[in-house]
C-alpha cells in the first residue's frame, strides 16, 4: 500500500462526505445545536409546568361532617406556599367529580366491616391525582395526630413512641463517584449510539452512495490497489465517526456540566475535580477508538452490499437496532463486567466505561476489553477488504445469495444453501433459542428444555423446504460404510483425550466460566439419568449435527475449500455454545466431526460421535465412582506432565488411526 | 504499445429461474495496439466491449491473460505503470458532484505522483485546450451535460497518458458534443497518442478509425482496416460490413 496515495484519496473522501448535507447534519447539527436545545426546552417546560402546578387551585370534596379533618385542609391550604385548596361540601361527589366541579374528594364507607375513609379521583387527569396525593398526606396527618392523641391520653411520650429511635444517613461516596454513577449509566449508550449514527452517513455514502453516483469505476481507472481504496475509505469513515462522537460528548459534557451548576446551588455539594476522571478518560479513549474502528467496518461491510442510498439505509437499520438494545446494558443495573461479557462486542464496552467511572479498575478485565475490540476491529477490517477486492462488489450490483427473498416460484430444485442463507438461519436459530426457548423453558421446565433443541433442527428443515433445497444433500441423510463409523469412534474417543487438556487449560485462563458451567450441568442432575442423557446426548446428537454438520456444513463446503469450511464449521459450532471455556473444545471436536461428515458424505457418523461426546460426561456426571474405577483420568482433578503427554500421545494416535480407517475403505471403494 | 494476450473474462450468469452459468464475456482475446492508432471496437450489445475495455485499462483483472505496455523493446505489466499510461473513459466514470473540477484535478495529479507545480500548470493547459475556466470552480453537479462531458475529459488528461481507452465516448451526447469529442481524438492522434475506442456509431467509426475490430459474443469476428474489412464482404459501408458479419454469425442485431 502507497499511503501517499491512501493520503490523497483520503482527502478527497473526507471532503466528498464533508459536503454531503446528510453527513454534516448528523455530525455537526444535531449534537451541537439539537441536543442543547432540546434539553433547555426541556428543563424550561418541565420549570413551566411546576409553576402551572403550583398556582393550581385544588377543588376537593368531602361528603360528611368531621371538624378536626377540614381544619387539618384549611391549614395545609394556609400552610403551603404555590397551590391551593377549596373544600367543596357536596352530596353527589361522584357526578361532581365526572363533571369537573370536583379534581377529587374524600368518602366513608364500610370495607370489610370497618369504617374507611376513601379517596376517589381519577387517574387519567394529572390535577385529579395531584389532589388526591393531598388528600392522603392531609389524611395521614389526620391519623398521626389521632394517634398521637391516643398516646397522650395513655399517659406516654408521644414524640418518644413515635420515634423511639432517631436516624440519619451519611453518604460516603465521593462527589465525583456519585457524579460518576450517574454518568456511568447514560455515557456509554450516548457515547455508542453517537458514534453509530456518525459512521453510519459516511457508510453509505462511501460505499452505496459511490456505486449509485457511478464514480467507482473512475477511481478505479486511478494508479491504485483495491486495497488502498478501501483503506482511506475505512479511514474516512473512521475519522468522522470518532469526530461525531467527540463533538457528541463535549455537545453533552457542556449540557450536563449546565445543569450540575444550575442544580450545584440547591443541593450544597461541593464542586467535583474532573482531574480524578483522566486516567478513566484516557483508557475509554482508546477503547472508544478500537471500537469506533470496529464499527466502521461492520457498517461499510454491510452498506457495501446496497445498489443505493435507500437499499443501505435498511441494509443498517437492523445492525442500528442491535448496537443500541446492545448498549442499553449500561441501565440495566446488577450486569456484572466478568471476563466472559468483556468478550461481547459493544457490550463490553458500556460496561467498561460504566465501571471506569465509578472508578473500578480491573486490569484484565479492561485488557480484555481493549484486546478483544482490537481483535474485532482488524477482523472487521480484514472482512472489508475481502470483500472490496472482490470485482462482482465492484462492478456488480451488490449480491443477494440469501434464497429467501427470491420468489418462491423462482427457486430451483435441488442443491444445498448459499452461504447467505446459512448465516440467516443460524440468526434465526439462535434468536429462536434465546426468546421462545427461554419463555418454554420457564413455563415446562424440564421438556421446556428438550424442546428448545428441537428449535435448532426445525428451522433449517423449514427453510430448506420452502427453498426447495434437496434434503438429502443439505443434511447429508445417506447411509455409508462401516468405516466410517469405526474410524469416526477412534476418531471421538482421541478428540475426547486431547479435549480435556484444552478444557482444562481454558478453565484456568477463564475462571469465572468455569464455574458458571460447572453450575449449569450440576443444575441438571436433579433428574434421572435416563432423563438427562436424552437432553445432554440423544437431543443434541440428532439437532446439532442435522444443523452444524447438515446445513451450516454443506452450505460452507459449496463455497469454500474442504479445509477452510472444516475450520469455520467448527469455529461456529465452538460459538454456538456461548461460553469460553467450551469453545475451544467444542470448535475443536466439530472440525473433527466436520472432517468424519465430509469424508463419508453422511451425518449419521458424526451424529454417533457427538451422542458418546457427550453421554461420556453425562455418564461421568452421575456415575463418578464407576468411571474412577474404569478410566481414573477421566475423573481426577489434577493430571501430572506425564500423563498429559501420554494423553497427547494416545490421542493424537486414535485419532490418526480413526482418519486411516475412514480413508483407507474409501479408496478400495474408488 | 499496449498488447493484450489471449484475455478470458468468465462471468457467473443468472440464467432462467436463478440458475447460476457461467460464460465467458470476453474470450480469447489478442490485441495488438500500435503508437499513434486510433482502434475501433464494434459490436452488437453484450458482445464483451466494455469488459475487454477494462481489462486493457487494468480495471478488471482478466480470468486468464495478460495486459502488457511495451515502451522500447521493454516490456512492463504492472498495474500501476500501465494505469499511469492510460486514460480511461467510459459513460460509467462519473465525477464527484460536490467537488468542483479543479479539485478533482489537483486530488487526481496527486494521485498520478505529480508535483503541485506540475499539476497546476496542467490545469491551465487542459483549461485551454478543453475550454474549462468558466466553470471549473463549480462544484460538478452544478454543471450542463455539456460542461460535464468536458469536465470528464480534461479527468483523462491530467496525467498526459500516452494511450486513450474510451468506453462509448459519444453515446447520449448532442451533434455539437460528440463532434467536439471527435475532433479531440483526432487532435490527439496527431499528438502521436493512441486511443481504442468503442462505439455504436458505424460512420463515425469509419471516419476516424486505422483500424476496426469487430467482436461477438466475446470473441474477435474479423479485424482490420476499413478498405480491408471492405473487401471481406464486398460491402459498400462499415455499416453493412457489420451486418452482414453479425448475420453470419447467427445473431439479429437491431440497431
Amino acid at each position: 500500500m502507497n499511503f501517499k496515495i491512501i493520503k490523497a484519496l483520503y482527502k478527497k473522501e473526507i471532503l466528498d462526505v464533508l459536503r454531503d448535507k446528510k453527513t454534516v447534519l448528523m455530525m455537526l447539527v444535531v449534537p451541537l445545536v439539537l441536543y442543547p436545545l432540546l434539553i433547555v426546552f426541556g428543563l424550561q417546560l418541565m420549570t413551566k409546568i411546576s409553576t402551572d402546578m403550583e398556582e393550581q387551585n385544588y377543588k376537593i370534596g368531602m361528603d360528611f361532617e368531621e371538624k378536626k379533618l377540614t381544619g387539618l385542609f384549611e391549614a395545609e391550604d394556609k400552610d403551603v406556599e404555590g397551590y391551593s385548596i377549596s373544600l367543596v361540601k357536596t352530596d353527589e361527589p361522584k357526578d361532581a367529580l365526572a363533571k369537573g366541579e370536583l379534581d377529587a374528594y374524600v368518602t366513608k364507607e364500610v370495607v370489610d366491616g370497618e369504617e374507611t375513609f376513601v379517596v376517589c379521583y381519577l387517574s387519567a387527569d394529572t390535577n385529579s391525582s395531584y389532589a388526591a396525593d393531598i388528600i392522603i398526606e392531609v389524611l395521614n396527618e389526620y391519623s398521626l395526630s389521632i394517634t398521637t392523641d391516643l398516646i397522650e391520653d395513655a399517659g406516654l411520650d408521644a414524640e418518644y413512641v413515635l420515634n423511639p429511635i432517631s436516624l440519619a444517613a451519611r453518604d460516603y461516596s465521593s462527589n465525583e463517584e456519585s457524579a460518576g454513577n450517574i454518568m456511568g449509566s447514560l455515557v456509554p449508550f450516548m457515547l455508542v449510539t453517537s458514534l453509530l449514527m456518525g459512521t453510519m452517513y459516511p457508510a453509505i455514502d462511501t460505499t452505496a452512495g459511490e456505486r449509485e453516483r457511478g464514480t467507482l469505476e473512475t477511481v478505479l481507472t486511478l494508479p491504485v490497489t483495491n486495497q488502498e481504496l478501501f483503506f482511506s475509505k475505512f479511514l474516512t469513515v473512521a475519522t468522522i465517526g470518532i469526530a461525531s462522537a467527540i463533538l457528541n460528548i463535549i455537545s453533552m459534557g457542556g449540557v450536563g456540566v449546565y445543569m450540575y451548576k444550575t442544580m450545584l446551588g440547591f443541593s450544597g455539594r461541593n464542586g467535583i475535580d474532573m482531574g480524578q476522571f483522566v486516567p478513566g478518560i484516557i483508557i475509554c479513549g482508546l477503547c472508544v477508538l478500537a471500537f469506533a474502528v470496529f464499527i466502521s467496518a461492520i457498517s461499510m461491510c454491510v452498506c457495501v452490499f446496497a445498489k443505493s442510498y435507500k437499499e443501505a439505509n435498511n441494509y443498517i437499520t437492523p445492525l442500528t437496532l442491535v448496537v443500541m438494545f446492545a448498549s442499553m446494558v449500561s441501565i440495566v443495573p446488577n450486569v456484572e463486567l466478568t471476563s466472559n461479557m468483556a468478550l461481547v462486542p459493544v457490550v463490553n464496552i458500556c460496561l467498561l466505561i460504566r465501571d471506569l467511572l465509578v472508578f473500578k479498575f480491573n486490569i484484565t478485565v479492561i485488557m480484555l476489553v481493549l484486546v478483544s475490540n482490537i481483535i474485532y476491529g482488524m477482523l472487521a477490517v480484514v472482512l472489508l477488504g475481502r470483500i472490496y477486492n472482490s470485482e462482482a462488489i465492484l462492478f456488480g450490483d451488490g449480491s443477494a445469495s440469501v434464497q429467501i427473498f427470491e420468489k418462491r416460484s423462482n427457486m430451483i430444485k435441488g442443491g444445498v444453501p448459499t452461504l447467505g442463507d446459512m448465516w440467516l438461519v443460524l440468526a434465526i436459530s439462535l434468536v429462536a433459542m434465546i426468546y421462545v426457548g427461554g419463555a418454554v423453558q420457564i413455563e415446562f421446565g424440564y421438556y421446556g428444555v428438550l424442546g428448545t433443541q428441537f428449535i435448532i433442527l426445525f428451522v433449517p428443515i423449514l427453510y430448506a423446504l420452502y427453498t426447495k433445497k434437496s434434503l438429502v444433500e443439505t443434511f447429508r441423510l445417506r447411509m455409508c460404510k462401516a468405516n466410517a463409523f469405526v474410524g469416526g469412534l477412534l476418531m471421538i474417543a482421541g478428540t475426547i483425550l486431547l479435549g480435556m487438556i484444552v478444557t482444562g487449560i481454558a478453565g484456568m485462563i477463564f475462571k469465572n466460566s468455569a464455574t458458571e458451567l460447572t453450575e449449569s450441568m450440576e443444575y441438571l442432575l436433579g433428574d434421572s439419568f435416563i432423563k438427562t442423557l436424552l437432553v445432554v446426548a440423544v437431543a443434541p446428537a440428532i439437532c446439532e449435527e442435522l444443523m452444524f454438520r447438515g446445513f451450516v456444513f454443506s452450505s460452507l463446503e459449496k463455497k469454500c475449500s474442504y479445509k477452510k469450511a472444516i475450520v469455520i464449521g467448527g469455529v461456529l459450532f465452538g460459538a454456538y455454545h456461548m461460553n469460553i471455556v467450551q469453545f475451544f473444545t467444542t470448535a475443536f471436536i466439530g472440525m473433527v466431526i466436520c472432517y468424519v461428515s465430509y469424508r463419508s458424505k453422511s451425518i449419521f457418523p458424526g451424529m454417533l460421535m457427538h451422542f458418546l461426546n457427550n453421554a461420556l460426561s453425562c455418564f461421568t456426571m452421575y456415575y463418578p465412582d464407576t468411571v474412577k474405577k474404569v478410566a481414573p483420568i477421566l475423573v481426577s482433578e489434577t493430571v501430572t506432565l506425564n500423563d498429559m503427554v501420554l494423553m497427547v500421545l494416545v490421542g493424537l494416535a486414535l485419532i490418526y488411526s480413526g482418519a486411516y480407517i475412514l480413508n483407507m475403505k474409501k479408496v478400495e471403494k474408488n | 504499445m499496449l498488447s493484450a494476450k489471449n484475455l478470458v473474462k468468465t462471468f457467473e450468469k443468472n440464467e432462467k429461474k436463478g440458475k447460476k452459468v457461467l460464460f465467458n464475456a470476453v474470450d480469447d482475446v489478442s490485441i495488438d495496439v500500435n503508437k499513434g492508432e486510433i482502434i475501433g471496437i464494434l459490436g452488437p450489445n453484450g458482445a464483451g466491449k466494455t469488459t475487454l475495455l477494462r481489462m486493457l485499462g487494468n480495471l478488471m483483472k482478466p480470468t486468464s491473460g495478460e495486459v502488457s505496455l511495451i515502451e522500447d523493446g521493454e516490456v512492463v505489466s504492472d498495474e500501476r505503470t500501465i494505469k499511469k499510461n492510460i486514460g480511461y473513459l467510459s459513460g460509467n466514470t462519473k465525477l464527484y458532484g460536490r467537488l468542483s473540477t479543479r479539485e478533482l484535478l489537483q486530488i487526481m495529479g496527486n494521485i498520478y505522483d505529480m508535483s503541485k507545480e506540475e499539476t497546476d500548470n496542467r490545469i491551465e493547459e487542459i483549461c485551454k485546450i478543453l475550454n474549462l475556466s468558466e466553470f471549473i470552480d463549480n462544484r460538478i453537479e452544478k454543471l450542463s451535460t455539456g460542461q460535464t462531458q468536458r469536465a470528464s475529459i480534461s479527468r483523462c488528461l491530467i496525467h498526459s497518458p500516452e494511450i486513450y481507452i474510451f468506453d462509448e465516448p459519444t453515446l447520449g451526447l448532442d451533434i455539437l458534443s460528440s463532434s467536439a469529442i471527435i475532433e479531440f481524438i483526432k487532435n490527439e492522434k496527431k499528438k502521436g497518442k493512441t486511443v481504442v475506442y468503442s462505439t455504436h456509431y458505424m460512420e463515425e467509426a469509419e471516419a476516424i478509425c486505422d483500424r476496426i475490430i469487430f467482436i461477438n459474443k466475446g470473441k474477435i469476428i474479423c479485424q482490420g482496416t476499413v478498405e480491408e474489412l471492405k473487401k471481406v464482404t464486398g460491402d459498400e459501408s462499415v455499416r453493412d460490413v457489420f451486418q452482414t458479419l453479425i448475420k453470419k454469425e447467427g445473431v439479429d442485431y437491431e440497431f
